[in-house]
């Protein structure tokens, strides 16, 4: 049965930008203790002004739902310390470096194909104004609402200023979706040269001696350090640059893209719950024999492709997957019993 | 809900035992009933999902400002911080947790403009 892939999908464009923005910034005046009768007054005429700025403050509505449970309950205040605890618990990264790093070599991570650049000296990294250690994948939303993903053991500095937006690559890989903004240029640097947004969403890469660039929505300007050379990659393009030369543009590798969406990342914890996760996206039945619900599950597996990460599961671990009809999956001890054939 | 975000296993299991611990901590008194613990745990996991992609502070604004409905003034006091900042924090984690909302629900396609 062929898993499907939909880690290949274009992300969902957003409503209007505007709209959502200031729902947001009504929702932050309305709540904050400071609004005035006259800021209701305004606030309404907004929401009457046009149908995305209702669509807008609808989402307002549902995410102030979500909240409903825990408000209403008299445990609120603990459950916001709680958060506030584990916010601020150090040593979590550690132990993600610990348990994965082991795994690096695996064919486990062949579907991401992280390339490891050699760090150009962990003082620069472990100070960067963002970072992910080994194993870890974050998304980042910067002050002007650029979204920016750092895949595993990555870093980047940002420097932003009222007249442009830059970043530093300082390691490893970056996907980034520039917001609009007319007055400031978004541009990100490396040792190898200077990369201009043209447009919006783009993944860098930082190699030995050399950076990588694959573009997906608009386009880039890739400017050389050292000789000045450059040009633009349009979207579907990827090309790879050093500080002396840049390499002719070839078709983009969608898969770059795709570690962003619906990763899973487990350290020793029990199939069991690996399995109570991937049910949510899993069609049909689901099933785990109590045999082997306890073993410890290591490693980053596709979330949302539920048959790719039984195949990698049922490929380290010692279990099958049987599937007696296409949508009733049950996870078994593999049968030890069966002679194999020479 | 989780599409492009990384399911944490270890990060719900650190939330689920800060909850229990600061369940602990208070004197016995009224203690609410498993359903109504899991419930808010689970509204707390949810919530922690949409806003571990935003830097700490502003994660913490907006849970204290939102969930215990503490004013601009108390949060600044809580975090350190300015109310003006509280103010930006809450937009910002607001309009984040409102696209992950928009990706996730059928919405009519509209151009981004470049």
């Amino acid at each position: 049965m062929a898993a499907t892939d939909t880690s290949l999908q274009p992300p969902q464009p957003d409503l209007p930008h505007q709209a959502m923005e200031q729902a947001a910034e009504w929702f932050a005046l309305l709540r904050s203790g400071e609004a005035t009768a006259a800021d209701r007054e305004q606030w309404q005429a907004w929401l009457n002004g046009s149908a995305e700025n209702e669509q807008a403050w609808h989402y307002v509505e549902c995410i102030s739902k979500r909240f409903k449970p825990i408000q209403s309950s008299p445990k609120r205040r603990n459950a916001a310390n709680a958060f506030r605890t584990v916010n601020s618990r150090p040593g979590r990264r550690r132990q993600i470096v610990l348990s994965i790093a082991a795994l690096m070599g695996t064919s486990l991570f062949s579907w991401v194909t992280w390339r490891h650049s050699p760090l150009p000296g962990i003082a620069m990294v472990w100070t960067a104004d963002y970072r992910t250690a080994t194993g870890e994948i974050r998304e980042i939303m910067l002050s002007d609402n650029t979204r920016v993903w750092l895949n595993a053991a990555s870093a980047f500095n940002e420097d932003y200023r009222n007249n442009q937006r830059r970043l530093h690559l300082v390691a490893g890989e970056i996907l980034i979706q520039t917001a609009t903004d007319a007055f400031r240029p978004f541009v990100v640097d490396t040792p190898q040269g200077q990369l201009r947004a043209l447009g919006t969403r783009f993944t860098m890469r930082l190699g030995q001696a050399e950076t990588f660039v694959a573009v997906y929505e608009g386009a880039v300007e890739v400017r050389t350090a050292a000789t000045g050379t450059t040009a633009v990659i349009p979207a579907g393009q990827q090309t790879r640059f050093t500080s002396t030369s840049l390499a002719a543009g070839e078709t983009a590798d969608p898969a770059r893209e795709a570690w962003t969406r619906g990763i899973l990342i487990a350290q020793n914890i029990p199939l069991a719950e690996v399995v109570q996760e991937l049910r949510r996206y899993h069609n049909g039945h689901l099933g785990i024999a109590s045999e082997v619900a306890n073993l410890p599950v290591f490693g980053s597996y596709p979330a949302n492709d539920p048959d790719r990460a039984l195949a990698m599961l049922e490929s380290v671990m010692p279990i099958r997957v049987r599937r007696t009809l296409p949508w009733w999956v049950s996870i078994e001890p593999r049968d030890q019993t069966t002679p194999s054939t020479p | 809900m989780a599409n492009g975000l990384c399911i944490d296993l270890w990060r719900r299991r650190q939330i689920e035992q800060a909850w229990l611990e600061e369940l602990a901590a208070q004197p016995g008194t009224l203690i609410p009933s498993a359903e109504h613990q899991a419930i808010v745990l689970e509204a707390l996991q949810e919530i922690d999902t949409m806003l571990r992609c935003l830097p700490v502070k502003a994660a913490n604004a907006f849970v204290m400002a939102v969930v215990c409905e503490m004013i601009d003034r108390e949060v600044a006091q809580e975090l350190g911080v300015s109310a003006r900042m509280v103010r930006k924090y809450v937009a910002q984690a607001m309009l984040h947790c409102m696209r992950l909302e928009a990706r996730y629900t059928a919405t009519e396609p509209l151009q981004e403009g470049f």
